[in-house]
């Protein structure tokens, strides 16, 4: 039953662990749902590999969760200092009731206009009630939830300077036609951009906190996998889907055991100065890919069941923090994670 | 929402934007802080955590979102309707008051809302007089902002504005950076606790401020320091009193910070590089600007002129050259470096070539049949920042406007429908959105060996940073794309920011054959593609090639390739200009036959080194056929 649609026109999603191949995407995904402070994901490929399909599998995968019952933007109740206006004012008299409630993903559309996304005066309420009051917009829906952006390369500039302005705080403040409003708006940004189609600007790569790049299964029994898989989805979806419910269970308890155990994961100040040291060896853009780094490192050990950071979680987060962050060289290809994890090699051997 | 800001004093290195934060509070007459700096160099972080060290200002966001009303306020037709008299609803400014506005990634701003903020900056009172509202009121507070000058560069006017300005760079050092990240971690485990853990140093640094604040009117500053703070200034070639005037209130306030009750030529001097280094600028000079609106050719030019236009945005540190502020696009001595021939050659500045305008004011745009487009006018594009009283039919209506100006006669009007509101022709308005139309300049520079020869790749170089520089003072976008050996590639997507792009150009190596062809095909796709994200955008195309193709794309005819898509990109109705390369006894003439095909603008390289060739885009439609001659 949890593993059918609640809402979307598919009534079924294909499940995250019949995913075939693609499994950088399939990690990157799973590390930013374990923290969601890594930062998102930039998934860059040509069309047809699956990137939305992973993206709305995966939040089918995760485990409900507590919010405030009735709230708009989707408050956190253990979070008071979090909450939204309406919350705020509402705690002070009472105790909010819990609800429990699925991570939605939240499409961000090339065609939706500023206002929609952040959110603007509600005109029936004004016309019916002569009352200002706020419409949330996508950053209030997209809060605690995934933000979805297919073809992030093609949004328009405004657009992408609101979504930088409201992910830079995890707040979206609105002072807009006759509105003035401010609501929590964090989320796991996901987007995904055919880089044939033109690059991103340079700051809105440098929010994401990984990349992967996407290539269609090049082997022949990969590929056959792929159409064997999907042709038994669409015949019977929900057969398919039970044949897969031991699966997705598992991975689900496993991404719950890694939420839990990152609490406790330590990272040692060696690995710390090793990020440092890689960061300056690669001549990485500010600090932030240190930083995602080691967060990514992190919940990779807990992935894995450890407590302990290793130089394994290391190279597996550079390989999907640093591609992005370096800076390129006219005609030069750039580093692809082969190279990076050469490099970070070499510069461990210096020890 | 304190809880989650990160300690302002557990903020590791960044001495020098500290500083700056805490001057400006501690001294509003220093004027505010503009800091720039790359990606993830705690920018925002640092001004968001001044909450933490100042208890008497609060910190006023000012999101890019932000529409005209909101902004300097006005009527509330929720309180007019309610109580059927005009009342009025604050705006940010209003609440700006006596504290500190913060713009991140000011450069973004729409140009109308900067102006509006600069307004009132400058005369520290907002009058608001709109929607039949009159209202005046104070509006002092301590501008800060920051800025990526890699997303575009900010106008000087804006730029004149802030007192200080500062740059973030990133730790070098592998102690330090490990540091950031402990500290990064530990904060995000555990916010309270961490926050806590840093109070009784925010605590301490906050009395600090406190203290220079009571001391500061005391801060003696004798005859020869204001001398000394005036000749300063007049060295950096500063118009007006302005300078001075900050580096002794900040001189001041670094000496009140410091527990001094005398400014020394120490603090002059320390001042002096958060208070110069945006300012030791030499604008556009009246006869340079003159020539520009005459269109004429002027006479020849000093020839280090294009070092002079000093854009590139550095903090002036006297240690050190300018130059060496920007880190190198590509840092030596790394991976790189795999293909034998090739060099890469400085540019060569000093050659100046400007294109003026764009497109003229009613540009027509062409389909692909050759045919004009109609105007998207009934698809709402842009940012909306303010309104009017619609001319004709409306299409964009502006419903808090229209509201607002409903609400006044609601007491008059009969509500039927159990409708609150009745709204009236009269009262309708639309919106006005921002105009980002602009001209996308796309540069397509021969990157081959044939260009290395005789250090011409350094005068195109030098030429292209210097048309780029214009194009930024013209705020419009631009785009490189160089190719050599067998592709072409895109050294700098569509962007406002000549930084990168020379950072790009500089870097750019020369060496093998010459994919003509290739370079024009990316360079239509991008153009296309351009227009796509934004359909009143007009590319323009700058070919700068000595046209030897020598790579061929789809036949086996490199030349015909190169103009075979020459002619799709005429049809397209994109103008373009070609700049010749070629040079020597022996020429080809190839580059013009492109021009040609091209309906272009046809300039050559060696005739602009002499002499300053004024190329103004809006006279091309009837230059091209005298310069085919
Ligand atoms: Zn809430």
């Amino acid at each position: 039953m949890s593993l059918s649609a609640s809402s979307g026109s598919n009534q079924y999603i294909y499940p995250f662990t019949a995913i075939v191949g693609q499994e950088m995407m399939k990690k990157a995904l799973i590390l930013n749902v374990i923290n969601p402070m890594i930062g998102g994901v930039l998934i860059r490929g040509e069309k047809g590999t699956a990137k939305s399909t992973a993206v709305r599998s995966l939040a089918e995968l995760l485990p409900e969760r507590d919010s405030v019952e009735g709230c708009d933007f989707n408050c956190d109740p253990d979070d008071p200092a979090r909450y939204c206006e309406y919350c705020l004012r509402l705690a002070a008299e009472k105790p909010l009731s819990r609800v429990k409630t699925k991570v939605q993903v939240i499409n961000l559309p090339l065609s939706a206009t500023e206002d929609r996304i952040a959110g603007t005066l509600d005109i029936e309420h004004a016309i019916k009630k002569g009352e200002k009051r706020f419409e949330p917009g996508i950053l209030a829906q997209a809060n605690r939830n995934i933000l979805y952006v297919d073809e992030v390369n093609l949004l328009d500039d405004h657009l992408v300077d609101i979504l930088l302005d409201a992910a830079a705080m995890g707040i979206n403040v609105v002072e807009r036609e006759g509105v003035s409003f401010m609501h929590p708006s964090r989320f796991v940004l996901v987007g995904t951009m055919n880089p044939e189609e033109g690059n991103l600007r340079p700051q809105l790569t440098d929010r994401f906190g990984l990349v992967v790049d996407v290539t269609g299964e090049d082997d022949i029994p990969s590929r056959i996998e792929i159409i064997r898989r999907r042709l038994a989805f669409e015949n019977d979806p929900e057969a398919f889907i039970t044949d897969f419910a031991q699966a997705q269970q598992e991975l689900t308890a496993r991404i719950e055991q890694a939420k839990d155990l990152l609490k406790e994961v330590h990272c040692a100040d060696d690995m710390l100065n090793l990020a440092a040291r890689i960061a300056i060896r690669l001549e990485v853009d500010g600090h932030r890919a240190d930083i995602t780094m080691i967060k990514t490192a992190m919940a990779h050990a807990a992935l894995e069941g450890r407590r302990e950071v290793t130089e394994d979680d290391l190279i597996t987060a550079a390989r999907l923090c640093l591609p992005h962050r370096m800076r390129r060289r006219p005609f030069d290809e750039g580093l692809n994670p082969d190279e990076i994890e050469k490099i970070i090699r070499e510069v461990m051997q210096k020890i | 929402m304190n809880d989650h800001v990160f300690p302002f004093t557990a903020i590791v290195g960044q001495e020098r934007v500290k500083t700056a934060l805490i001057l400006s509070v501690i001294n509003p007459r220093v004027g505010g802080v503009l800091i720039s700096g790359g990606n993830g160099t705690a920018k925002s972080t640092l001004v968001r955590g001044l909450a933490d060290i100042v208890d008497d200002m609060k910190i006023v966001n000012l999101p890019l979102n932000i529409t005209e009303d909101r902004l300097v306020g006005g009527l509330d037709f929720e309180g007019t309707i309610n109580h059927g008299r005009k009342c009025h609803e604050p705006g940010l400014l209003q609440r700006a008051h006596g504290n500190i506005l913060y713009i991140d990634e000011v450069n973004l701003l729409n140009p109308h809302i900067a102006d509006l903020v600069l307004d009132v900056a400058a005369s520290g009172i907002n009058i608001v007089e709109r929607e039949g509202v009159t209202l005046c009121h104070r509006s002092r507070f301590i501008l800060i902002a920051t800025m990526n000058p890699e997303e575009g560069h900010l106008r000087p006017q804006l730029l004149d504005r802030f007192g200080l300005s500062v740059t973030a760079y990133p730790e070098a050092e592998e102690a330090k950076r490990a540091e950031i990240i402990r500290r990064r971690l530990e904060f995000e485990r555990d916010p309270v606790a961490f926050r806590q853990k840093w109070l009784k140093e925010s605590r301490s640094t906050a009395q600090k401020i406190l203290r220079a604040r009571e001391t500061l009117r005391e801060v003696n500053t004798s005859g020869e320091i204001l001398a000394l703070a005036a000749a300063t200034a007049r060295g950096a070639r500063c118009a007006g009193h302005r300078a001075e005037i900050t580096i002794i209130e900040t001189a001041k306030a670094l000496a009140a910070f410091k527990g001094r009750g005398e400014v020394t030529t120490e603090e002059i001097e320390e001042a002096a590089g958060y208070v110069l280094p945006h300012r030791a600028r030499e604008p556009l000079s009246g006869r340079r600007k003159q020539e520009v609106e005459n269109g004429s050719d002027g006479p020849p030019e000093n020839a280090r002129e294009g070092n002079v236009v000093h854009l590139g945005y550095q903090d002036n540190l006297p240690q050190k050259e300018p130059e060496q502020d920007i880190p190198p696009f590509f840092p030596a001595g790394t991976q790189h470096g795999k293909a034998g021939q090739e060099k890469v050659e400085a540019p060569a500045l000093g050659l100046s070539l400007r294109i003026e305008g764009g497109y003229p004011r009613k540009a027509r745009r062409f389909t692909s049949s050759g045919r004009q487009e109609k105007s998207r006018a009934n698809v709402p594009q842009g940012r909306y920042v303010s309104f009017r009283i619609p001319r004709g039919k409306v299409n964009d209506l502006a419903l808090d406007a229209t509201l607002r100006a409903a609400a006044l006669f609601q007491k008059m009007r009969r509500r039927t429908d159990g409708l609150t509101i009745v709204i009236e022709p009269q009262d309708i308005r639309e919106k006005v959105r921002e105009q980002h139309t602009s001209t996308f300049v796309l540069f397509v520079v021969d990157a081959s060996g044939s260009m290395g020869a005789r250090r011409r790749m350094g005068a195109v170089k030098g030429t292209v940073i210097s048309m780029l520089r214009d194009m930024y003072l013209r705020r419009n976008q631009v785009g490189v794309i160089a190719f050599r050996r067998d592709s072409a590639i895109k050294l700098l997507e569509a962007t406002r920011s000549v930084e990168l792009a020379e950072r790009c150009l500089k870097d750019l190596p020369t060496g093998g054959r010459t994919p003509l062809a290739a370079g024009l095909r990316m360079a239509y796709v991008e153009m296309k593609l351009a227009r796509t994200r934004d359909p009143d955008i007009l590319p323009y195309l700058v070919l700068v090639s000595d046209g030897r193709a020598n790579v061929p794309l789809f036949s086996r005819d490199s030349l015909a390739d190169a103009l075979e898509i020459a002619s799709r990109i005429r049809a397209e109705g994109i103008r373009s200009l070609v700049l010749d390369t070629e040079e020597g006894a022996v020429r080809l003439g190839i580059a013009k036959t492109i021009a040609e095909v091209l309906d272009a603008r046809y300039v050559r390289l060696d005739e602009i080194s002499p002499r300053k060739v004024l190329v103004n885009v809006e006279s091309l439609m009837t230059s091209t056929k005298q310069s085919r001659k």
